[in-house]
């Protein structure tokens, strides 16, 4: 088969054709809605709408700041998604985030080397995403009630650690920065600037592909999820993959954070604004790209550069009570976040109610 | 029958792409039109709407191009009632009296900074980026240097090396400190204690400059009255935790303190509660005095003074001088001399009283007009007339220039003024001039 039948029938596979239509539906459901409410506020709703999509991409700084924060979510996303194929929603990716975060500082400070420093991030997350997943597994403890719960306490260690543990003699809003060595660079592409962090969370997303569609742990995870009866016929024990899944998706949060601190910043700041929100934004990136880590790096860049244009209304866009709030640029950009993410999160809600169902006709299983 | 489904779905995706592209093109097309020579028109009593892409053909018309200012705030931005409002005030001022055009962002989290200011420098539409707090600090020492067109101001912070297109604005804290302390001790004389405290964030030297001038303060009074009033001096480590502000503060209060000075950022806040509910608990009159921005909204029952930081000062200053064409690089500090330091007057109390009550955080039952008039009433019943005097005095002597503090540079330094002060030398504080003896 030629290439091109093979992309053409690719294409035309009913899944495919429906994911696309709906995602193009989805972007101009949240456009128009945008363009509602800049213009019930008393914007110009079509300048809006291109400082928010197009105006980021017409300067290579612009490009070079869209490109920044895909590092991160692109990782936090994945972090969601694999634990949401096996049925079980991490809504922890945050925690894990920070966790790799302090770990990644702690151990780049004190040894030097990039290497070891993510891959004690990477450790730290998965450890904390072990631990969710085996107490809903052995304890039945609910993984969004300890997920959320296990955020506050992270957030807050990792807070004492940056503040009192490590931090900065010179600056006070920030921990002691990592050495040159522990830390990746970044390289330019004519004038726009790539952190090679990029590329490897980029790669990661590949690597989290294969994992999920080409192995079979993979494999096991995605049974799973999507029925634990078959699992469990087919022998494959529905919990411990709901606990591996866990594990793996620890892992990538961990790697976020890893590479927040020794890929991008080199430090942690004392309010931690740079970490907060990424885990979480992972949640709305996942979603947007229906939780197939090739879809994420696309969604991620997309969130991204949502955010860098809401930066453009806000500095940009002038309207009869002046150039517009952040607040407005924010509103408009989640409408359209929302919008994408919506409807693949209806279907996994329903599939989640329907799965109940089965489990209780069938009266088998501890629900 | 799937087929058809099949092919129908596909169809109905390529149109879909169709709409899109049709869609975006004309709103391309419309925005093309609407920078064009019609852009006066829409918004005729300002005639500064955005020209973003006009730059090209702007260059030879620059004479004519009013002065395009950016101001970035702090994390958080506008709203805090502090740094970034009075930032803004500050800008609004110049875009009225100077005609300058103004355009503000907010970085989402501190990652942001970075590329932000790379691609807003990198745009070169700007002739100023103002730099609101020390967050900025690091991000602009390694931005700068690669824009060397690009001017920059930096307000409360410097990066500590010397650039043509950076300008870094400082205040001289000892200045509004030192009344202050003289304040203080009147208060706490009046109140029939010997002892007032500062809560303080970080040992940092912006810091060092205010115990330098606090503790001068009080041995001014110390000296001129005869009398021996005490500082406890403490330093909580951070400027992020309002509930170490509150603990340390109680702790204050327990040792005997009666006016708490708050320097810790939202540390101090927990020192207001923990003054109120001291006062409370204990059935006894004891302040707290704000810092940066008139914080007496917040409490005006306990909240007696603030000393001013005007950062609004600072970015009108620095707007200035782009505007004259006067720009002077390095570092300048703003004083009492230039309105750059003070104690917040009434005017300045309902000023704030109002920015709070129009972002509805004004306590409950609380107006502006009852919040002056409260802090009034404390002010008259409480601060000795003595007390004024002295801090006139000491306001005379700097602006007039007869008077100036040290800025110590290492900690040894500071350490060695400190105790000289402890020692009743006050003269040691001072760079020029002398206070008789």
């Amino acid at each position: 088969m030629s290439l091109v039948s093979r992309i053409k029938g690719y294409l035309l596979r009913e899944e495919v054709a429906s994911t696309a239509l709906e995602i193009v539906g989805s972007v101009l459901i949240g456009v128009l809605a945008g363009v509602i409410l800049l213009a019930a506020t008393g914007y110009d709703p079509l300048q809006g709408m291109y400082y928010l999509l197009v105006a980021p991409l017409t300067t290579p700084g612009g490009v070079s700041y869209v490109l920044v924060k895909p590092i991160f979510i692109i990782l936090t996303g994945i972090a969601f998604a694999i634990p949401a194929l096996a049925g079980v929603f991490n809504i922890g990716g945050e925690g894990q985030l920070y966790a790799g975060a302090i770990t990644a500082l702690a151990v780049g400070l004190g040894t030097g080397n990039f290497v070891l420093a993510f891959l004690a991030g990477v450790a730290a997350g998965s450890l904390v995403g072990l631990f969710i997943g085996w107490l809903k597994e052995t304890r039945g403890a609910n993984e969004v009630v300890t997920a959320i719960m296990l955020n506050l306490a992270l957030f807050n260690i990792t807070l004492y650690l940056v503040t009192n543990v490590f931090g900065s003699q010179i600056y006070p809003n920030q921990s002691e920065s990592l050495p040159r060595s522990a830390m990746l660079g970044y390289f330019f592409i004519g004038r726009v600037k790539i952190y090679y962090s990029l590329i490897f969370s980029t790669a990661l997303a590949i690597v989290a592909y294969f994992l999920v569609y080409h192995t079979s742990v993979g494999y096991w995870i995605r049974v799973a999820g999507a029925s634990p009866k078959t699992a469990k016929y087919a022998g494959i024990s529905p919990s411990s993959a709901a606990v591996l899944s866990m594990l793996i998706g620890g892992a990538f949060g961990g790697a976020a954070g890893a590479l927040a601190v020794a890929g991008y910043a080199g430090y942690i700041d004392v309010t931690l604004s740079s970490l907060y929100g990424l885990g979480f934004a992972g949640i709305g990136v996942a979603l947007m790209g229906r939780n197939h880590p090739i879809g994420i790096i696309f969604s991620s860049m997309f969130f991204s550069l949502l955010i860098v244009g809401g930066g453009e209304i806000e500095r940009n866009l002038y309207g009869p009570f002046g150039y517009a709030p952040k607040e407005l640029a924010d509103a408009v950009s989640g409408l359209i976040i929302v919008a994408l993410a919506l409807p693949y999160a209806y279907r996994m809600l329903i599939a989640r109610v329907r799965q109940a169902r089965i489990a209780k006709k069938v009266g088998g299983g501890k629900a | 029958m799937r087929r058809r489904f099949r092919e129908g779905l596909s169809k109905a995706a390529g149109i879909g792409i169709i709409v899109i592209i049709i869609i975006a093109a004309i709103a391309g097309y419309l925005y093309m039109q609407s920078q064009g020579p019609a852009q006066t028109t829409t918004s005729p009593e300002t005639g500064t709407s955005p020209t973003t892409t006009a730059t090209a053909t702007g260059t030879t018309t620059t004479t004519t191009k009013p002065v395009k200012v950016l101001v970035l705030f702090d994390v958080g931005g506008r709203g805090d009632l502090s740094f970034n409002d009075m930032a803004w005030l500050g800008a609004e001022r110049a875009k009225k009296e100077l005609g300058v055009e103004v355009q503000y962002q907010t970085p989402p989290s501190q990652a942001d900074m970075k590329p932000l200011l790379e691609q807003v420098s990198q745009s070169g539409e700007y002739d100023l980026i103002v730099l609101v707090g020390f967050l900025w600090t690091s991000v602009l020492n390694e931005t700068a240097d690669e824009y060397p067109n690009q001017k920059y101001a930096l307000i409360d912070s410097t990066t500590g090396v010397q650039r043509p297109n950076e300008v870094d604005i400082l205040f001289r804290e000892q200045e509004v400190a030192a009344l202050i302390g003289v304040l203080a001790s009147g208060i706490a004389e009046k109140l029939g204690g010997d002892k007032v405290a500062a809560l303080a964030g970080m040992d940092i030297p912006p810091l060092w400059k205010f115990h330098i001038g606090y503790l001068f303060g009080i041995q001014y009074w110390n000296k001129k009255t005869n009398s021996n009033v005490q500082l406890l001096w403490v330093y909580t480590g951070t400027f992020t935790d309002p509930n170490v502000g509150k603990e340390q503060t109680l702790q204050l209060l327990q040792q005997g303190a009666k006016v708490v000075y708050g320097l810790a950022g939202l540390t101090h806040l927990g020192a207001f509660d923990a003054v109120k509910e001291w006062a409370q608990e204990h059935n006894e009159t004891v302040f707290a005095i704000g810092q940066d921005a008139s914080q007496e909204w917040i409490d005006p029952y306990h909240i007696i003074l603030s000393g001013a930081k005007r950062v609004d000062v600072a970015v009108y200053t620095a707007i200035k001088m782009v505007v004259e064409n006067k720009w002077q690089s390095g570092i300048i500090t703003l004083g009492i001399k230039e309105g750059g330091v003070g104690i917040w007057d009434l005017d300045g109390v309902r000023e704030f009283a109002q920015l709070a009550a129009e972002q509805g955080k004004l306590p409950e039952g609380m107006t502006p007009d009852k919040v002056v008039q409260i802090v009034q009433e404390m002010r008259n019943e409480y601060i000795p007339q003595q007390a004024w005097d002295l801090a006139n005095q000491l306001e005379q002597m700097l602006k007039n220039g007869e008077i100036s503090f040290k800025t110590p540079l290492s900690h040894d330094e500071y350490d060695s003024i400190i105790n000289a002060l402890q020692n009743g030398d006050l003269n040691a504080a001072l760079a020029s001039g002398q206070v008789d003896p």
